[in-house]
């Protein structure tokens, strides 16, 4: 027999901690990043930076890991994220749809940054100089990384029309997804994919750390530069915290110092030397091409 | 050579001819490239990586997971029930209320409940963002509908007799009301209530691995990571997790209540039910208002879809269900069929339970790395996947089945196999079709899942144009998927009416 009382409490017990997450604290700085890479890496990485913030700010930051791009972009234009580390395309997408929304600051490599192209080593294909060698890939089995990502995706496909070459030219018609930066490499090496397209850093990156992930691709290809990732802030954080916040928060990114210690560690995360000022008109390009190739209507 | 006859015997084994077309693909596509990456995810499957860390995580996942999974089910149980009052004839003839609204709200039910929940949650993550409750909420709205119309089918089985002898006594139509849909409400809880928590842990598994949080998302971000042993883990530690839910849900009984602690129950569960109702109500329009601008502004955003390219995605999508579903009917009868000894049998329900325990687009993913993303093989994922499911209730009716015309027809010296296909599966044949008839209805809805990975159909438009944030394309889409949605609904009812 079931005893009322029981059920009750139960019951109350039950709802109690079930609807815990549904009254959350609103003076939370929220900081989101787009999921670029292995999730493990970018908890890591925005943990110890929100850590830094908080520290600094002395507001309570809290990291949401986002699982994909378009997320990422809803999270901001719905304003559950306050500040968020973008793509060159997402960043874009999201500062067009959310007014006000101010853009923070960039990495240093990020006004130069590049994608490379990478093939598996058993095609004994050698790398190229020049755009039109691209043409090389026809009927190749290719993969970008994320569908949203500027260096997987956007750019890649930008410079493969330049080349005169559309996806419909890969084997089968389709280009693959892999999802993120380090599962294109994955993909390539093992040989599940011929080629791929993805960002500079994170192949730089898995060559000099993980060696064997990258035993059986070579590189193909890198492209010329242009401007990616960034930090996108809300306009109404002056509101919710405090007067001048929002220059504090700038300020705060753009002095992370590689002499120190606890910076350098943050620095190096990001791979970068230090973070510099970023603007608007830096990203007019990414809109231009985002129209083009309908990832921005 | 006599002609084949058409039987339901014949009928279960046809479909399976739809193996050639999508082998002949699958194999001129095929390569090796993967073998590496295969052979590491099967190595992991007995080798899981388990350690402090990754147990509380798989805690604290797996609590979203039933959070998410609990929440949705009460809500769309309760709702579910008024619904199907509100859908069913008997409150129209009580109340003496117009038709018309009968009418209107068994359409309204039958839209929603066409898109399937994954749909449902990724349209919702564009408008509302990430949130808790969209996890929730995207379970709930096909849920209500589905839950509303099993309710209304069996309200409607009222006979007339004890209609007309209620209707005869001229009491308060409340209560008369009350007598009369009861007990009926409560024996269809009792029978189908607790199946559907089960469903909605599922579906919230599965929106977990398009970013939802809960166990769903750590499978994907490991597999993602190419980290199989940790990905292992976390697929038996859900195994482990359903196969518990499942026994505590056997173990629950309602035949000891009785009445007042039954009605006192069902007070509390509504009050429950209206307090996160309004929360909900809150947090939709809340949201809604501080940027109904900005989603306005979206609305302008314009169409690309050229309409021939849209026709081959309608036709492609068509054609996935088709395949997928031949292969969910075909595939448990002919393989249980061909290896029928104790240890084959074996090694086919251990095959066919890791094919329910991986989730289809967890399997597409490992298939994509030894073909080229096709129709075939989107339809393979997901025949495989529905045939585990379908096999698995094969295997139950074949073994409450009474095997004296099996033990007969061998000791007549027939091979084991036709013994088998006429002792056994012969009379299972009609139960089963009609099943799978049913099973095809939710393999429609399905499609979405395998098209948004596998890059085929109208679930790769869907999240292209999702992406874009070109909400007009995704009306159209959704549109389209509805349609097909309702039409696949009718057919199968004519099916399902002419096989009982």
């Amino acid at each position: 027999m079931i005893n009322i009382k029981n059920c009750l409490f139960t019951y109350t017990l039950f709802f109690s901690i079930f609807s815990t997450p549904l009254f959350a604290n609103i003076k939370v700085l929220k900081v989101g990043a787009i999921p670029d890479q292995n999730q493990n890496i970018l908890d890591k990485r925005f943990k110890l930076f929100s850590k830094e913030l908080s520290k600094q700010l002395g507001v309570d930051v809290k990291y949401v890991p986002v699982i994909n791009y378009v997320a990422a972009v809803t999270g901001f234009r719905t304003k559950d994220l306050d500040l968020v580390w973008f793509g060159g395309l997402s960043g874009v997408q999201a500062r067009l749809q959310t007014p006000n929304s101010l853009v923070i600051a960039q990495r240093d490599i990020d006004k130069e940054f590049k994608s490379v192209f990478i093939v598996n080593k058993k095609l004994k294909i050698s790398p190229i100089s020049n755009i039109k060698g691209l043409k090389k890939l026809k009927n190749l089995r290719f993969t970008f990384g994320s569908e949203n990502s500027t260096s997987g995706r956007l750019m890649p496909e930008y410079f493969l029309n330049k080349a005169n070459i559309e996806i419909k030219d890969f084997k089968g018609k389709k280009a693959g997804f892999s999802g993120s930066h380090d599962a294109t490499i994955a993909l390539v090496n093992s040989g599940a994919f011929d080629a791929g397209a993805l960002n500079k850093q994170v192949w730089e990156n898995n060559l000099k750390n993980q060696p064997k992930r990258t035993k059986n691709v070579s590189l193909f290809w890198i492209t010329p530069d242009y401007f990616d990732y960034h930090w996108l802030a809300q306009g109404n954080l002056d509101k919710r915290f405090r007067k001048g916040f929002t220059k504090e928060l700038k300020s705060t990114i753009l002095n992370l110092d590689s002499e120190n210690l606890s910076h350098k560690k943050i620095l190096d995360m990001f791979n970068a030397e230090k973070f510099i000022k970023a603007e608007v008109k830096h990203y007019k390009k990414i809109e231009e091409i985002g129209r083009k190739l309908k990832k921005i209507r | 050579m006599r002609k084949l006859k058409l039987n339901h015997t014949s009928i279960s084994f046809i479909p399976i001819l739809v193996c050639i077309p999508l082998a002949y693909q699958i194999l001129i596509n095929l390569n090796f490239g993967g073998v590496e990456l295969f052979r590491e995810f099967i190595i992991s499957v007995f080798h899981p990586e388990i350690n402090n860390e990754i147990i509380i995580t798989v805690v604290k996942r797996l609590n979203q997971t039933l959070v998410i999974a609990f929440f949705s089910w009460l809500i769309s149980i309760i709702f579910g029930v008024i619904f199907g009052i509100l859908s069913s004839n008997i409150f129209y003839k009580i109340f003496n209320l117009p038709v018309f609204f009968y009418s209107i709200i068994k359409f309204f039910l039958t839209i929603i409940r066409s898109i399937h929940e994954i749909i449902w949650g990724l349209v919702l993550m564009q408008i509302y963002g990430i949130n808790f409750s969209i996890g929730i909420i995207a379970i709930c709205i096909p849920y209500i509908a589905v839950n509303s119309k099993v309710f209304a089918e069996q309200l409607e089985t009222i006979e007339d007799k004890s209609f007309d002898a209620i209707t005869q006594i001229h009491g308060p139509k409340f209560s008369s009301f009350l007598t009369l849909i009861w007990n009926r409400i409560v024996n269809t809880f009792k029978n189908f209530g607790l199946y559907r928590l089960e469903c909605a842990i599922r579906s919230s598994v599965m929106l977990g691995l398009f970013g939802f949080g809960g166990i769903g998302t750590s499978i994907f971000l490991s597999f993602q990571a190419f980290n199989f042993r940790e990905l292992w883990t976390y697929l038996w530690s859900l195994a482990i997790f359903i196969i518990l839910s499942r026994e505590i849900i056997k173990k629950i009984k309602f035949n000891k209540l009785n009445k007042n602690l039954s009605i006192f129950l069902t007070a509390v569960f509504f009050i429950t039910i209206l307090f996160t109702f309004s929360y909900f109500l809150y947090f939709i329009f809340n949201s809604m208002f501080v940027d109904f601008y900005s989603i306005n502004s979206l609305f302008k955003s314009g169409s690309e879809l050229v309409f021939l390219d849209f026709l081959k995605l309608i036709i492609d999508t068509i054609i996935l269900s088709l395949f997928s579903t031949a292969i969910a009917i075909s595939l448990p009868p002919f393989v249980i069929g061909i290896f029928n000894n104790n240890t084959s049998t074996i090694l086919i329900r251990f095959l066919a339970f890791l094919l329910r325990l991986i989730p289809p687009p967890v399997l597409i993913l490992i298939l994509l790395t030894f073909n080229n993303p096709s129709l075939s093989l989107a339809a393979l994922t997901l025949g495989l996947h529905n045939a585990g499911i379908t096999s698995k209730l094969l295997f139950t009716n074949l073994d409450s089945q009474d095997k004296r015309n099996y033990i007969a027809l061998k000791s007549l010296g027939t091979s084991k196999k036709t013994s088998w296909l006429l002792g056994l599966f012969s009379q299972q044949a009609k139960s089963y079709l009609a099943y799978c008839a049913y099973r095809s209805d939710i393999i429609i809805r399905e499609t979405a899942i395998v098209g948004v990975i596998g890059s085929v159909g109208l679930g790769w438009q869907l999240q292209e144009s999702l992406s874009s944030f070109a909400w007009q394309e995704v009306i159209t889409v959704l549109i389209a998927y509805s349609s097909i949605a309702i039409v696949g609904e009718l057919i199968n009812d004519k099916i399902k009416t002419s096989l009982t």
